[in-house]
């Protein structure tokens, strides 16, 4: 099957370029048969990502070694499900999921876009056949995923431990699906900057597809954020890592996006802004691709084996594309991308909006930058030199705070104008409630000892304030309107429009999100000890006693899958238990020959798993090091006994038997007396507010994307469509 | 490669080939209406826009945000623009592309994202007495 594999990415290949041509030259020509053509052209291409996708995906399941990607990114220890999440840990299987998935995506948009947008669909179905061309022929002549050997070795490398993790499984294919996804509107506006036609049209028609890659992209970060947490055993959601940054960048010029295009489509305004942002959108999504898997920039998440090769394709690429934006916009600023409106007052929502937007591009300013430090650091001074955390939230940290400020402000505020009266009308209220919240935060708690936090606190609250308000209101305007009920009310309003309604649902979850990362970072206790068994250590508050160390042998299908060294850690407050605390650290064996048949099982990969008690107030966080360098002789010795029985001719299967024996006894001896152990504590306020609210800006989202109710369309009564047609033509 | 693998192969070739080729062999037999579909469903989603914009200007008023008057000029402007996408609709699908008729269909958008005239009553404390149609 590896043949037909390869196969469909040739054909697939053959038919990007065809179709490329086909859309563009029907376009041109008027000859409609040739778009239909091409457009099909991207099914295709679809359908053949798709067989291509089954065909390694079940190579994976079924462990066939004959492929080399999955001889080296899987084992016959790796459990199925891992197993169908190791084909995008490598380069290969990621640049096959990022085809596959553009591919069905690409093909959805012109399935739910038939018949609207004809004259820029062909052009924005060429842009799309052009980038699935390029990963089409990585597939082919760089990263690829078919490539077999005659004799399959015995067992597989295996997956890399960090991502045996259930976020990994969903991680990178969320936030494929938001960089592919956020191809589509970037393929339509390049089609509409082709044929001039730069009104709402493309906005209206794209927005589906813009909030489900923002969504996507963002549960996708969310999702990385917790693995960090969980897995990583550094005690944190977020580094500022240069692959995170990648992720978030698109995300940001998104999330402005998705805002200032409300603007164009009730004003005509900020057409170049858009434009731009939404061409930058897709360009940062490619660059995010680049960045995971070139590695260029020094990352702990960059799963990079050949990144050097694809690097320049990239580049390439990525430059092809911003040429292009550029050539697109330049030449269209002042015709097609003239405003029609003016910005009539700074007391206005548009105003809002535009501040919203100017900062949310400064973020991305400064996340760029930081970034791509090293690089330009390289490139003036000839040495590299990055930047660490400090330097990001230095500057990101205060214009976050004027971003959750507009977030309040900007739903209260009308369109065009609005006065300072009116204004602190609709604010009054939720005013009001977190200045209550300040006062109580500052007399109950300790609050005020980190001033940005406090504002931080005092800005979110006010969002969540502003748009519970907005809800009330929405929802009493509606009750007197039609005499429902409370509940029914709401329902109502937000079904009318749920586009704005998710968005103040959004605004929720996001603000939560701020409160919590605002809590977590400030408010931390956070210490690193090195305990005996019996011995305590106290963190904010908190006492954690290592009760005993744990050991044990996992095994899967027979095998040895790790093992996992431990500890039992009973944490008190006030000399009362509130948790038990299971760290451990597993120790996953390598196949490198040079190694002695113990080392090899305490010399591979490691990865943590933290002890973790989560709650509304605080999370109780520990992660163990154990220290297994006393074991490290015996170890040693034991390498040598079976180096010698080896060579003595004792058969595989006492060699096998004695090896379990082994290994069980470097166990025993662990839980028997185990050496201190380092372990990192934490005491983390409101840490699980972020998780909490990323699932509320998950709702909203999904609540802003929802299409309108079909059904209610049939059951308009006769004499009221008639009024309204009446009235909409008189009017 | 094995004949197997080599069948599937030429099969999936001749398949793309068939697939792709097909519009090229039908010729243009539906490019006359495709123009005026297109507009048409442009049309109708900018229509669907409209209202929507109508409907938000009239919570906006309701709940505070903008005073009677400047809902009123918004208003009337918004339905002035609803008028020319209605008009230019009826001049492309004059009996209702869709079978329907436009007026049913525009009646249709307006239950789904916009106002409820009928319905409209006082709103209580904050908001105006009563909505008076601009």
């Amino acid at each position: 099957m590896a043949t037909v594999g390869q196969a469909c990415l040739l054909i697939a290949l053959g038919l990007c370029g065809y179709g490329a041509v086909a859309s563009i030259y029907g376009a041109r020509s008027g000859r409609d048969a040739f778009v239909l053509s091409g457009r099909r052209s991207l099914f295709a291409v679809a359908g053949l990502a798709t067989v291509a996708f089954v065909i390694l995906e079940a190579a994976f399941l079924r462990s066939d070694f004959h492929y080399t990607v999955v001889a080296t990114h899987s084992s016959l220890t790796t459990p199925w499900y891992y197993r169908l999440a190791a084909m995008w840990s490598s380069q290969e299987g990621s640049l096959l999921l990022w085809l596959f998935l553009l591919a069905v995506w690409s093909s959805v948009a012109l399935v739910l876009l038939r018949g609207r947008l004809r004259d820029v669909a062909p052009y924005a179905t060429a842009v799309q056949l052009g980038l699935a061309g390029f990963f089409s022929g990585l597939l082919v002549f760089t990263a690829q995923p078919f490539e077999t050997v005659p004799v399959a070795p015995s067992d597989g490398i295996g997956l890399n431990p960090l991502l045996r993790h259930p976020s990994m499984m969903i991680h990178p294919v969320m936030l494929y699906s938001g960089y592919t996804l956020f191809s589509v509107p970037f393929a339509f506006v390049v089609g509409a900057l082709v044929v001039r036609r730069v009104d709402a049209e493309w906005i209206r028609a794209t927005r589906f597809f813009s909030l489900a890659a923002w969504l996507c992209l963002g549960f996708g970060i969310i999702l990385g954020a917790r693995w960090s947490y969980s897995e990583l055993g550094w005690g944190g959601y977020w580094a500022w890592d240069p692959v995170e940054n990648a992720s978030l960048l698109p995300w940001l010029t998104g999330t402005a996006f998705l805002h200032s295009v409300m603007i164009q489509e009730k004003r005509g305004m900020l057409k170049i802004w858009n434009a731009s942002l939404v061409l930058a959108t897709g360009i940062l999504a490619i660059l995010g691709t680049f960045l995971v898997r070139s590695g260029i920039l020094d990352s702990i998440h960059a799963f990079v084996e050949e990144g050097n090769t694809i690097a320049w394709a990239f580049t390439a690429l990525i430059s092809v594309l911003v040429v292009l934006s550029v050539y697109l916009v330049i030449t269209r600023r002042n015709d097609v991308l003239r405003s029609e409106a003016r910005l009539d007052s700074m007391f206005s929502r548009e105003a809002a909006f535009l501040a919203n937007n100017l900062v949310l591009v400064g973020v991305t300013f400064v996340v760029f930058w930081g970034t791509f430090f090293p690089l330009i650091s390289e490139a003036v001074t000839g040495s590299k030199a990055a930047v660490g955390p400090p330097w990001f939230d230095r500057y990101v940290v205060p214009l976050v705070l004027i971003l959750v400020l507009l977030s309040g402000i900007g739903p209260v505020i009308a369109w065009r104008r609005t006065t300072v009266a009116r204004l602190w009308g609709t604010v009054r209220g939720p005013v009001i409630f977190s200045a209550v919240v300040a006062a109580l935060l500052l007399v109950g708690t300790n609050a005020a000892q980190d001033t940005e936090s406090l504002i931080l606190f005092l800005a979110a609250t006010f969002a969540i304030a502003v748009a519970v308000h907005e809800l009330w209101r929405g929802m009493r305007a509606r009750q007197l309107m039609t005499g429902e009920g409370p509940p029914r009310a709401l329902v109502g309003l937000v079904r009318r429009n749920r586009r704005r309604y998710g968005g103040y649902i959004v605004h929720i979850g996001v603000s939560l999100i701020f409160i919590g990362v605002a809590a977590s970072s400030a408010f931390q206790h956070e210490r690193d000890a090195v305990l005996r068994p019996g011995q305590s250590a106290r963190v904010g508050g908190y006492t954690y006693t290592y009760l005993r160390p744990t050991a044990k042998i996992e095994q899967r299908a027979g095998e040895l899958e790790r093992i996992s060294l431990g500890s039992k850690i009973r944490v008190t407050k006030g000399g009362k238990q509130v948790a038990m605390l299971s760290p451990t650290r597993g120790y996953y064996p390598t196949n490198a020959p040079m190694l002695g048949v113990l080392s090899r099982y305490f010399i591979g990969d490691s990865t943590s798993e933290v002890g973790l008690k989560a709650g509304w107030r605080r999370d109780l966080w520990i992660a163990e090091q154990p220290h297994i360098s006393n074991l490290m002789p015996i170890v040693r010795k034991g390498d040598a006994v079976f180096a010698k029985a080896a060579a003595g001719g004792v058969s595989a299967q006492m060699r096998a038997i004695f090896l379990g024996q082994a290994l069980n006894g470097l166990v025993a001896r662990y839980r028997a007396s185990a050496p201190p152990a380092q372990f990192r504590i934490i005491v983390s306020p409101l840490t699980g507010w972020i998780w909490f609210g990323a699932m509320i800006v998950l709702f909203g989202g999904f609540v802003a994307i929802w299409p309108a109710p079909g059904a209610a369309r049939g059951l308009v009564r006769a004499r009221y469509t008639a009024r309204v047609a009446r009235d909409l033509s008189r009017a | 490669m094995d004949i197997a693998a080599l069948l599937i192969v030429i099969a999936l070739v001749g398949l793309a080939v068939w697939f792709v080729g097909q519009p090229l062999r039908r010729g243009a037999a539906a490019r006359a209406r495709a123009a005026d579909e297109g507009r048409i469903a442009d049309l109708r989603a900018a229509r669907l826009a409209k209202y929507g914009e109508i409907r938000d200007a009239e919570m906006d008023y309701r709940t505070g945000k903008l005073s009677e008057e400047d809902w009123r000029v918004l208003d009337r402007q918004l339905r002035a623009e609803a008028v020319d996408i209605l008009h230019e609709l009826d001049t492309l699908a004059p009996g209702g592309a869709d079978g329907h008729g436009e007026e049913a269909a525009t009646a249709a958008d307006v239950a789904q994202a916009g106002s409820e005239p009928e319905a409209q009553q006082p709103v209580g404390a904050r908001g105006p007495a009563t909505i008076a149609r601009p």
